[in-house]
């Protein structure tokens, strides 16, 4: 036998199952979008889920909040990644022990840091009345709104303090498997520390770290727990109305969750490629 | 181009506790050429970063002519470093890596453009300036690097062991081309290396380094003839050497007395003669019996291996001086005038 057939053999359990349930899933759910469910005596294939969410009026503004969200989220996170990288490969007193507090959120998962904001920031969380005691404010009331906000700033603030050291992780590992060296030889070609950064540090960690950021952004594109608890009802992300579809009572709301979903994988890929043509703009623009 | 002087130069490391470089004091002048030489880990590659102002020194001062340059930052010192390891940016061509130090000093596109490829034409690299780094020869990227550092026409040009990754046929051919250039631009150049015979061959003053000090400057001939330590002596590949106790013009040790031209003081000294000014037979002055452990022909001479007294010497002479005189007792002279002495100071 060739090694080659012998390896798709030995592969075979995990592509049937990976067959199975990723494609398998897929194309249920999307015959369902389609509209075609047996069980409840629809047998037909069109458009119509599709057309009734993007004509609904809730379409448009979740969608604009659920970009805006995973965009600021995910820029947020990266840059402060790097910036904490550039910082953390540093020598200073109390490096052991910021570096440990800077990898404990990823042991964190998402539901109890979205809790934890929750009963620190909302309006009559901890935070609030410690800053009424002590008489910051008159009334829980004048507290930032932070949660249940427009603009999703609770969401936002969860998924960056749960992605930093996710990513700032990945560039610590290639800032310091690269050493000083590129950074020393710009300096003495002329580049001042901004010019090393942009052109020098930053060409050389963008690699590494995009894999990491395209899985965040695709996250918080679709991940639906935290905007869930923390979000406002109207509008919402765009995962949050597919789970109330989905939830619905209703089973002929079915097609539509299942578009919604499709729609939202639709949106991720479109933008992650979009995503990647612009990095790959940044490294070639810095040469 | 600009001369450099270092003054009471030193450097430690953070977390080091002793200095990786101390009290060098020496000036390199205008168009020079100067080889830096030492064993691996005496300091090199950090005097050099030190001039490059990618390390601030401990104490001590630099100069480029008559401006102190020691806390000038790099970028705006105008001393290049081409490392040992050539550090082209991996993500850009040959052609943008040669003009990334034009780029950054914002200089006109056109400007860059044709100082870029004259260099490249200069360097042979005109057929390769679309490639990335990773697509050249390591001949190839150690030319690409000097092109990097010489299109920016520096005041000063440092290069931290740029041979050394080379293989013996292009090391010749890098070094030839290095030494063509900078007699042609006449940068003041400082070139690292911790091989003597490489630095013999370049440069036109050597300086010496041990242990973060320089310890000899001077054309390479000095180092053959007049080393001033033992270890110096050693390095350049003379180990005939002898510790004896100097006395009007005579030293006395473990064979014997010798007769000496030295005029170094009175007290303890080491004696250090070349292989090649050892004479066969008895001259009459200056003459001892040692046992040949090991004649080797080598051509146009013969080199053997002598035991004096327990240390072992090496004798060269004309090859045609002879029968096989492996394993006898002979006699050897040393000319009084070839003899070199070192004070051992404070040893
Ligand atoms: N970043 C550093 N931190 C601490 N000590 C260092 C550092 N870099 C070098 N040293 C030490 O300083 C001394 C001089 O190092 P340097 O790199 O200047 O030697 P070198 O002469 O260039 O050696 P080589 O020929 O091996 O390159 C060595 O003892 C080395 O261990
Ligand atoms: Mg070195």
């Amino acid at each position: 036998m060739n090694t080659g057939l012998s390896l798709i053999f030995m592969l075979a359990p995990a592509l049937v199952v990976i067959l199975v349930l990723f494609a398998g899933g897929l194309a249920l759910g999307f015959s369902q979008s389609l509209g075609y469910m047996p069980i409840i005596g629809a047998y037909g294939f069109n458009l119509d889920a599709y057309l009734q969410l993007i004509k609904s009026p809730g379409f448009v503004p979740s969608l604009l909040l659920t970009i805006f969200i995973s965009v600021l989220a995910t820029l947020l996170a990266v840059v402060l990644a790097v910036a904490t990288a550039l910082t953390l490969r540093k020598r200073f007193v109390g490096k052991k022990i910021v570096s440990f507090l800077y990898q404990f959120p990823l042991t964190v998962p998402h539901l109890v840091v979205a809790v934890g904001v929750l009963l620190l920031v909302s309006q009559s969380g901890l935070m609030a009345r410690a800053a009424f005691q002590v008489g910051l404010i008159s009334d829980p009331a004048q507290f930032p709104i932070l949660v249940f906000d427009d603009l999703g700033i609770g969401v936002i603030l969860v998924y960056v303090w749960k992605e930093v050291p996710f990513i700032g992780l990945i560039a610590l590992a290639v800032l310091q498997s690269m050493g000083n060296d590129y950074e020393e030889q710009a300096r003495t070609l002329g580049a001042n520390s901004w010019q090393t950064f942009r052109h020098v540090l930053l060409p050389l960690i963008i690699p590494g770290i995009l894999p990491g950021s395209i899985i965040i952004f695709a996250y918080v594109f679709s991940s639906f727990e935290v905007p869930f608890l923390l979000g406002k009802s109207y509008p919402a992300m765009l995962s949050v109305l597919s789970y109330r579809l989905y939830t619905d009572v209703d089973l002929d709301a079915r097609p539509q969750a299942m578009a919604m979903s499709i729609l939202i994988a639709v949106f991720v890929l479109i933008l992650v490629l979009f995503y990647r043509r612009l990095s790959q703009r940044i490294l070639r623009r810095s040469g | 181009m600009s001369s450099v002087a270092l003054h009471q130069l030193s450097h430690s490391y953070a977390g080091s506790t002793y200095p990786a470089v101390k009290d060098i004091d020496f000036t390199i002048e205008k168009g020079e050429l100067v080889s830096l030489l030492g064993p691996s880990g005496c300091g090199k590659t950090t005097t050099l970063k030190l001039i490059a102002g990618l390390l601030r020194p401990t104490s001590g001062e630099i100069y480029f002519d008559a401006d102190r340059v020691t806390d000038v930052k790099p970028e705006r010192r105008e001393a290049v470093m081409v490392f040992q390891n050539y550090l082209l940016f991996p993500y850009m061509s040959i052609e943008e890596n040669v003009g990334f130090g034009l780029r950054m000093r914002r200089l006109n596109k056109q400007v860059i453009a044709q100082r870029v490829q004259e260099i490249l034409a200069v360097m042979k690299l005109e057929k390769l300036k679309g490639r990335k780094p990773a697509q050249l020869s390591g001949g190839q990227q150690q030319r690409a690097a000097l092109a990097r550092a010489l299109v920016l026409q520096p005041k000063v040009l440092l290069l931290d062991e740029p041979l050394s990754n080379l293989d013996a046929h292009l090391r010749d051919e890098m070094r030839e081309l290095i030494l063509s250039i900078q007699r042609s631009l006449g940068v003041t150049t400082i070139f690292v290396t911790h091989d003597q015979e490489e630095a013999v061959l370049l440069a036109d003053r050597i300086a010496l380094m041990f242990d973060g000090k320089i310890q000899q400057v001077g054309e390479s001939k000095i180092f053959y003839e007049r080393p001033a330590s033992r270890r110096i002596a050693s390095f350049f590949g003379n180990n005939n050497s002898i510790s004896g106790f100097k006395e009007n013009r005579r030293v006395t040790c473990s064979i014997g007395e010798f007769l000496v031209e030295s005029d170094a003081a009175a007290g303890p000294v080491t004696v250090v003669i070349r292989p090649e000014s050892i004479l066969f037979g008895d001259h009459g002055v200056n003459s001892f019996n040692a046992l040949v452990k090991r004649q080797i022909y080598m051509g146009t001479h013969n080199r053997y291996r002598i035991d004096v007294d327990g240390a072992e010497w090496e004798v060269i002479a004309s090859a045609d001086s002879g029968a096989d005189l492996e394993g006898k007792r002979v006699s050897f002279s040393l000319p009084p005038e070839k003899i070199w002495v070192i004070p051992e100071r404070g040893q």
